[in-house]
């Protein structure tokens, strides 16, 4: 090829890149202008359900679906128009039969989870005031194909005190691999008040492969109203026992936070002996912040044990702590004698330290005493 | 990202970032709970080693504690605490600072006590958050990303609302852990990484973006634990025969807001 051919190639190249780049966006503009304006006007609707104006949505919604029968985002309006129904007060036998609809219209919908755990929520209400047949709809999805499905029915149920609720619980938790699964169980377990659900709950806590569902079995069995000796003493042994140092901690906190204070003796039980220092470190945080020293159980000195004779650094400084925090400024005489008379000068500043965190003028007479001794 | 080129999109993040950097820690590791752990013993250390002295006001002493409780923050979207981390740094701050002098029995407005007076209102707030919080997760994690071409929403209420709903879940925390309500504290809590997902969405995602939230959001089945502190808000409302949504009283579907 020649020069002069070889421009006239170039140039033709050029002009070809040229024009088809200033022909793409009005290409793309063509091809997406009556997609980009149903999604213009979905996203108007679904702007004013974000902000709960649900009047002006329904509006919105209606004329949307007049204008825009097959769009992708058809099935979306559809389902929010249901939505909105339900929060304008719409009967719930309305809106239960307005989600039933759009599942039998758009059965491959992505929206037709929520439907249907929509259509249990109704149905939920709708049986509790009455309507037997709404609870039979809810009772035949606890074993729905789809968990997330079968597990809203099953919280459904529970609300509505079915005795099948349980079971079918049960029955899902057999030999379920799925660990974000076993989370949602675990949850729902704790809603029962039931031996049967405790036990489960507390074996859970005690077995179960995954340290992320024994630590939440451990928090939900201690947000129960009415927390056993038994239960106590799982979570003790589940703390003494457990292969890992953030599942016992989980049991601490547990502890920390069963009503009435009840956790307290095994805390400073933790506290004192426990061979993990992570556990003895968290057991003394919460013992004071738990209301041990209110309970009467704890004592100043206990904790002062603890900053003298425990041998790791970190325990002693969340001892030292404790003291800072317990009420009535009950732990500034002992941090007085420790920043005066401990032997090692870390532990005395330290002990300084928390005299400024306590303030107050009981501290502030500590300190200045101490002082005055520095001084001499 | 969005917020580069949106002033106001800038000044509303930084503020949400001023409110969470108290109340957050590194985000690098998957688990945050053991991280969590790592950290606050690690600053309670730093803080029993140098002291400080205690501040009068309530305000000047939660944002003193917490903000030296924490180590600093790297500077990215998207860190946030785990809910097991949220949880006990609020029911330390709830029961450290706010927790009320006395007055819980009085009877006040037609209420038992005010100390019920105070459990509905912060119930009520819950209500709301996790009812708004569904809305936004619904619209995402129903959007269709696998149709492998550039999606056709902007996602930019879906951000407005999630950095709404993070203030509100500053203020809702400490009020819930003043009140020990560890359970709804824990459902908050799980939701917040994937809202603060959400508020920085700017208009530049990628479809990637939206994916994550969605796996974000299935992986912590985020719709159940929404659905389970309605249930949570809803005994506790029919042991006090309280209306959660008093918006519905005048329809008369007093459930609207628990569906």
């Amino acid at each position: 090829m020649n020069s002069t051919g070889g421009l006239t190639a170039i140039a033709v190249f050029m002009l070809t890149v040229a024009l088809l780049l200033a022909g793409a966006p009005t290409l793309a503009a063509q091809e997406g202008g009556g997609a980009d304006e149903a999604a213009g006007a979905y996203e108007k609707a679904y702007n004013l359900i974000l902000d709960e104006r649900w009047e002006d949505a329904a509006g919105s919604l209606v004329s949307f679906l007049e204008k825009y029968t097959e769009d992708s985002w058809t099935d979306d309006a559809r389902f929010w128009q249901c939505y909105s129904r339900a929060q304008l007060g719409e009967s719930l036998e309305e809106v239960f039969s307005c989600y039933q609809r759009f599942i039998a219209e758009y059965p491959e919908s992505k929206w037709k989870d929520d439907a249907e755990t929509h259509m249990i929520a109704a149905a939920r209400e709708l049986a509790r005031a009455g309507n037997a047949e709404y609870g039979a709809f809810v009772e035949s999805k606890n074993k729905d194909a789809d968990k997330e499905v079968a597990l809203s029915a099953i919280l459904a149920l529970q609300a509505m005190g079915n005795e099948q609720a349980l079971p079918a619980l049960m029955n899902l938790l057999e030999n379920e691999p799925d660990a974000a699964a076993r989370e949602q169980i675990v949850f729902l377990l704790s809603r029962f008040d039931s031996p049967e659900a405790k036990a489960r709950l507390i074996g859970l806590a005690k077995a179960d492969p995954s340290s992320k569902i024994r630590g939440k079995a451990l928090f939900w069995l201690a947000q129960g109203d009415e927390v056993t000796a038994g239960d106590i003493q799982a979570i003790v042994e589940i703390v003494n026992t457990d292969s890992e140092t953030r599942v016992r901690e989980h049991g601490v906190f547990a502890l920390a936070q069963i009503e009435d204070h009840q956790g307290v003796e095994a805390l400073l039980n933790f506290a004192k002996t426990h061979n993990d220092p992570a556990v003895r470190e968290k057991a003394v945080f919460w013992l004071v912040q738990e209301g041990g020293f209110e309970s009467g159980s704890v004592q100043v000195a206990d904790i002062v044990n603890i900053v003298l004779k425990d041998s790791n650094r970190k325990v002693q400084q969340s001892a030292l702590f404790a003291l800072s925090q317990i009420p009535g400024e009950q732990g500034v005489d002992a941090l007085a004698e420790i920043a005066q008379s401990h032997p090692e000068s870390r532990m005395r500043k330290q002990a300084v330290n928390m005299l400024q965190r306590v303030g107050g003028e009981k501290a502030q007479e500590a300190l200045l005493k101490i002082i005055g001794q520095e001084a001499k | 990202m969005h917020i580069k080129n949106c002033p106001a999109c800038a000044a509303s993040y930084a503020e949400i970032r001023r409110t969470l950097d108290a109340l957050q820690q590194d985000y690098t590791r998957p688990e945050m709970a053991e991280k969590y752990w790592d950290g606050y013993w690690n600053t309670l250390e730093q803080k029993i080693e140098t002291g400080q002295p205690r501040k009068s006001s309530l305000g000047r002493k939660l944002k003193e504690f917490v903000s030296g409780l924490l180590p600093p923050v790297p500077v990215s979207y998207g860190p946030v605490l785990s809910g097991a981390a949220l949880l006990v740094i609020g029911i330390f701050i709830g029961r450290t600072f706010l927790s009320g002098p006395g007055g819980a029995d009085r009877p006040v407005d037609g209420f038992a006590s005010l100390e019920q007076a105070r459990a509905e209102q912060v119930h009520a707030r819950a209500a709301n958050y996790f009812g708004k919080a569904k809305l936004v997760l619904l619209g995402i994690v129903n959007c269709d990303t696998e149709a492998g071409g550039p999606l056709r929403a902007s996602f930019e209420s879906q951000a407005r609302v999630s950095r709404q709903l993070l203030h509100e879940s500053v203020a809702l925390r400490q009020e819930l852990a003043a009140r020990n309500d560890a359970g709804l504290l824990e459902l908050i809590g799980e939701l917040e990484t994937v809202l603060m997902q959400t508020a920085n969405l700017g208009d530049d995602y990628r479809v990637v973006d939206v994916r994550m939230i969605q796996l974000g959001a299935e992986r912590k089945a985020l719709l159940f634990k929404i659905a389970a502190g309605k249930s949570m808000l809803a005994s506790y409302a029919a042991d006090n025969k309280v209306i959660l949504d008093p918006d519905h009283k005048s329809t008369g579907n007093t459930e609207g807001n628990l569906l």
